[in-house]
């Protein structure tokens, strides 16, 4: 096997990584005010890229405007999610864990809706305006200006996240919200209201997430569930609440699962990828970061 | 001596946790600029009758009004936008945020500009100079008397009408438990009612123009700080006599 080949696979791997890095990000934004895991948020993912399909190739939208569309509608089926899945359980101090439940169960019907409007045939989605799935070659690196574009909009976004719970008032809030509710409330902080946005605004950027993959792994009904499994991956490796401990779990996770194609053949590869992983999180169980974030009192 | 009108009006209130109300058939009042006392041994419920007041727990009866206006079962983040504000037992900070953030986190309901919450927190630095020292460290890793005056700093900033502490000098060195009275001093001279729960009973009956006694969840004495001196009614509260004991001096 040539350098290039290998060149190809990383590239391919860091790709992929920063998509799973960014189903992670939306996992942390939705648990920080709630600690529930949205188990619907791959299929968030999913429908950005069936949106985007319907919008862009559909009904011709541009990018830009497709886009927003996009992320209204997934803010909006968010919404939806938290005010029937979500929030009649927090509400209700016994049902502490019914939410795996009830979010796997909003996910599956998003599945089967979709499955109904869009079919279940793989279709093809704009890249991202000027960028492009031609191959460039520069040495021994190949790779496309839409691969690019993911990995930046991934660390783009990611920055863009942390920045907004570390310097806006708002941000604050929500890791107020984390740590002491009660504590939250008493300062005029509605937990509430700080639930239904991050479930909204996790909602939005996992649809975002899928309107950029989309052109490199086709817009397809059934990728939801493959997406929030490596997302989860991506944040055990990463450390739950860590978002660019989620980027490099996520890269890790596409690498090793792009390289493993080399040999294994596919049934193979996903057990590969699991030994992995599993084997990372015997020797560090919190994740990568997991040394620097040992028991806070 | 007679009372200055009610600024917040608390009747025939019941709450608890679950089905059995904790705190039963309670009625009390704080006057406008009034500073008032609520003692009681452990366990009497002091804690939860003021997180029903605050709006952390619902009542199961009975009316509580603040300036004139019901309240009961309104939320705990819009009272605090009313001019009520609960400090609550335990210094309750956000540890992990900075002093600074923990300070910007009170004013969060208001809806201020950047530089008005600025002066604001300016002003906080004033009254606890140990906080301006410290303000980018993280709150959990301030001392427990700076942790308290964190937390009663974060109320201040909001500029409340009335001003609940729970407890504000539990765990303190005596020294700081005057520092506590004398910034509690400072608080009522700016026109703030108070409705203030201690343990330190000497020192708070030094302090407060009202007190109640809480036994068993029941209001079990009541009166100015002279009156409640004359009987025998506090000491016996604190040593968890029944209510009916004391009936004689309320
Ligand atoms: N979260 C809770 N759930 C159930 N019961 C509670 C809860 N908090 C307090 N209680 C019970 O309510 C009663 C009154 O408690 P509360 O905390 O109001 O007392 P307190 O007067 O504030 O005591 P202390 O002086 O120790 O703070 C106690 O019997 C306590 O066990
Ligand atoms: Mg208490």
């Amino acid at each position: 096997m040539s350098l290039e080949d290998i060149l190809a696979l990383l590239v391919s791997g860091v790709t992929m990584g920063a998509v799973y890095a960014m189903v992670a990000v939306s996992l942390n934004i939705a648990f920080k005010p709630t600690n529930v895991f949205n188990l619907a948020q791959g299929e968030f993912v999913m429908l950005g890229a069936m949106f985007a399909w319907g919008l862009m190739t559909g009904w011709s939208l541009p990018w830009l405007a497709g886009t927003a569309l996009v992320l209204v509608a997934a803010g909006a089926l968010g919404l939806l999610e938290e005010r029937l899945a979500v929030a009649p359980l927090l509400a209700n101090a016994r049902h502490h864990h019914g939410w795996i439940i009830s979010t796997l169960a909003f996910s599956i019907v998003v599945l089967h809706t979709s499955d109904r409007v869009y079919g279940t045939d793989p279709q093809a989605v704009p890249p991202v305006p000027g960028a492009s799935l031609d191959m460039v070659q520069i040495g021994a690196l190949t790779f496309s200006t839409q691969q690019v574009a993911v990995i930046v909009l991934a660390a783009l976004s990611i920055a863009a996240v942390e920045w907004f719970y570390r310097s806006t008032l708002v941000g604050k809030a929500v890791l107020a919200v984390a740590e002491d509710r009660d504590g939250a409330r008493l300062n005029g902080i509605s937990p509430l209201t700080l639930t239904m946005g991050s479930f909204a605004v996790a909602a939005a950027y996992s649809a975002f997430t899928g309107v950029i993959a989309a052109p490199l792994v086709l817009a397809s009904t059934s990728i939801g569930m493959m997406l929030l499994v490596k997302g989860f991956m991506a944040l055990a490796i990463g450390g739950v609440g860590n978002n660019w401990g989620a980027l490099a779990g996520g890269m890790l996770v596409g690498c090793v699962e792009s390289l493993s194609s080399v040999s294994a053949t596919p049934g193979y590869r996903q057990v590969l990828l699991l030994a992995v992983v599993l084997a990372l999180l015997l020797v560090r169980p919190h994740g990568l970061a997991g040394a620097r974030l040992t028991r806070e009192v | 001596m007679s009372r200055p009108e009610p600024i917040l009006a608390v009747d025939g209130l019941a709450v608890g946790y679950g089905v059995v109300p904790i705190v039963r058939d309670v009625a009390l009042a704080v006057g406008r600029g009034e500073a008032v006392a609520l003692l009681g041994a452990n366990g009497a419920g002091k804690s939860t009758l003021l997180k029903a007041i605050s709006g952390l727990l619902k009542p199961s009866a009975g009316r509580i009004r603040l300036a004139g206006k019901d309240i009961q079962g309104l939320a705990a983040e819009t009272l605090v936008g009313r001019g009520l504000s609960h400090v609550a037992e335990g210094r309750r900070i956000f540890r992990k945020e900075s002093v600074a953030d923990n300070i910007q986190l009170g004013m969060y309901r208001l809806g201020l500009g950047r530089a008005e919450m600025a002066r604001r927190r300016d002003e906080a630095f004033t009254l606890f100079p140990a906080l301006r020292e410290k303000a980018p460290a993280a709150a959990g890793t301030l001392s427990g008397g700076q942790q308290q005056m964190l937390a009663i700093a974060q109320a201040l900033v909001r500029r409340p009408s009335v001003l609940m502490l729970d407890e504000p000098s539990l765990g303190l060195a005596p020294i700081l438990v005057d520092e506590v009275f004398r910034v509690l001093g400072d608080i009522r001279a700016q026109g703030v009612s108070v409705l203030l729960v201690e343990q330190v009973v000497e020192q708070t009956l030094g302090f407060v123009d009202f007190a109640y006694v809480l036994a068993n969840g029941r209001i079990a004495a009541a009166g100015t700080p002279a009156e409640l001196g004359r009987t025998d009614v506090v000491r016996q509260a604190y040593l968890g006599r029944a209510p009916a004991d004391l009936e004689g001096a309320a």
